[in-house]
């Protein structure tokens, strides 16, 4: 007897459970496009910004269109996040070989105020030439950081000097200027290298 | 009825299902902790109260986890403590800053705290705490210093714990040998060597008995 109704009872669980998730099925069946556009808009990845590369060149937010693009805010004074990720960066690259080719990678500094065009090239330049250093008037960053949610903020340290907390992950774009997905700092190298590669071929 | 409703349920769930792999590709907004993190700019962090994640503090009895590095390198003592494992990151060119890491026992019955030290190679030398909150890194110096517990043992690592060496006069290479001073509150200062490591060798830390590490 209650051996039946437990039957019943998980019976009927498992039919709320298919109920559930027909409903969400029915929910989301053609939102993926919605969503991503959501996500391109409230990311504001694709906004215009006028900054500068680390040759001391205009760069523009054309620079994110074209290729696939992964992008990392940082700075200089960082000793560990930062140098972290751009050796992960160029090791990720250098993993997929020919593959990777098409995607470029920037590296956009939270700390402009430290971090002019010389100093954004003789550090990114020691890791690898596939990385581009970003940076610009202070405000120029700020909005662009901004507007990609990106979080960062200065902390002052006692001795005068300062220190930057800041969002740690890389964020993919795809060739189409659409923000597709990030990887988290200390993300496993298959995993990292594997989303990359999605990001060159979307259909593999 | 309900029968045939079920069964429609099951069959859009079984397409909800075998769709799925297509809804992977949708772009996800970055999760709690990072809108939290964009949105609340006040949001503190203590550093007394949480300490970092990756940090233990091992009960003296447990503290037998050597590993090579450790074992190769003399320990340091200056008074009741005992500091194995001394590495630094290896730098590239021009890099503002590096990392030191260590590991602190503390053999004696009071705390003490290590608040800062010296070293020909940085302009300066703090003690510092790193932490990842959502995806957001966050450091903070250490004011009061970093409290090694009667009878405890502390990891300065990468990722927590650190001797911060800031407005470095040159990089620091891998395989060389670094002098530095740490400075105690209690126990006053020691001479030690930092061993330059690269950022892989780095992460193999004396958590485990092999040695070999967990390169992740
Ligand atoms: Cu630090």
């Amino acid at each position: 007897m209650s051996a039946l109704h437990r039957r019943m009872g998980i019976w009927a669980a498992s039919a709320a459970l298919v109920l559930a998730g027909g409903f969400v099925w029915l929910a989301t069946t053609d939102a993926p496009q919605q969503i991503a556009q959501r996500v391109v808009q409230s990311s504001g990845i694709g906004q215009p910004f006028n900054l500068v590369d680390h040759n001391g060149n205009p760069i523009t937010e054309k620079a994110f269109e074209g290729s696939p693009t992964a992008v990392f805010f940082g700075f200089t004074h960082c000793p560990e996040v930062c140098p972290t990720t751009l050796y992960e960066i160029s090791a990720w690259l250098k993993t997929l070989g020919p593959e990777g080719m098409p995607i470029k990678a920037f590296f956009i500094t939270v700390d402009p105020e430290r971090d002019t065009p010389e100093i954004m090239k003789s550090y990114v330049s020691n890791f690898t030439d596939r990385i581009i250093g970003i940076t610009g008037k202070p405000d120029d960053i700020a909005s662009l950081a901004r507007s990609w949610h990106v979080y960062w903020k200065k902390i002052p340290l006692e001795s005068g000097d300062y220190t930057m907390d800041h969002t740690a992950s890389v964020f993919l774009i795809d060739a189409e200027g659409n923000f597709k997905s990030t990887i988290a700092f200390r993300e496993n190298t298959d995993t990292a290298v594997a989303k990359l590669r999605k990001l060159v071929s979307p259909s593999s | 009825m309900q029968m045939k409703f079920l069964s429609l349920a099951l069959f859009a769930n079984l397409i909800a299902a075998t769709g799925a792999h297509a809804t992977l590709d949708t772009p996800q907004l970055p999760d709690n902790g990072y809108s939290k993190a964009v949105f609340d700019v006040s949001h503190g962090w203590d550093a007394h109260k949480e300490p970092a994640p990756g940090i233990m503090i091992l009960a003296a009895s447990s503290g037998h986890g050597t590993d090579h590095a450790a074992m190769n390198q003399p320990g340091y003592t200056v008074g009741d403590l005992v500091i194995t494992n001394v590495r630094a990151g290896a730098t590239v060119p021009k890099a503002p800053v590096a990392g030191g890491y260590m590991v602190i026992k503390n053999n004696g019955s009071a705390s003490d705290f290590l608040i800062g030290g010296q070293a020909a190679f940085a302009g300066d030398v703090q003690i510092h705490e790193m932490k990842l909150q959502g995806d957001v890194m966050k450091m903070r110096e250490l004011a009061d210093g970093l409290e090694i517990p009667a009878g405890g043992e502390v990891m300065l690592q990468p990722g927590g714990y650190h001797v911060m060496f800031m407005k470095l006069s040159e990089p620091l290479k891998e395989g060389e040998n670094r002098k530095a001073t740490l400075t105690f509150k209690n126990a006053g200062s020691v001479e030690v060597e930092f061993a330059v490591k690269s950022r892989k060798d780095l992460k193999s830390h004396g958590m485990g008995h092999s040695g070999h590490g967990s390169s992740n």
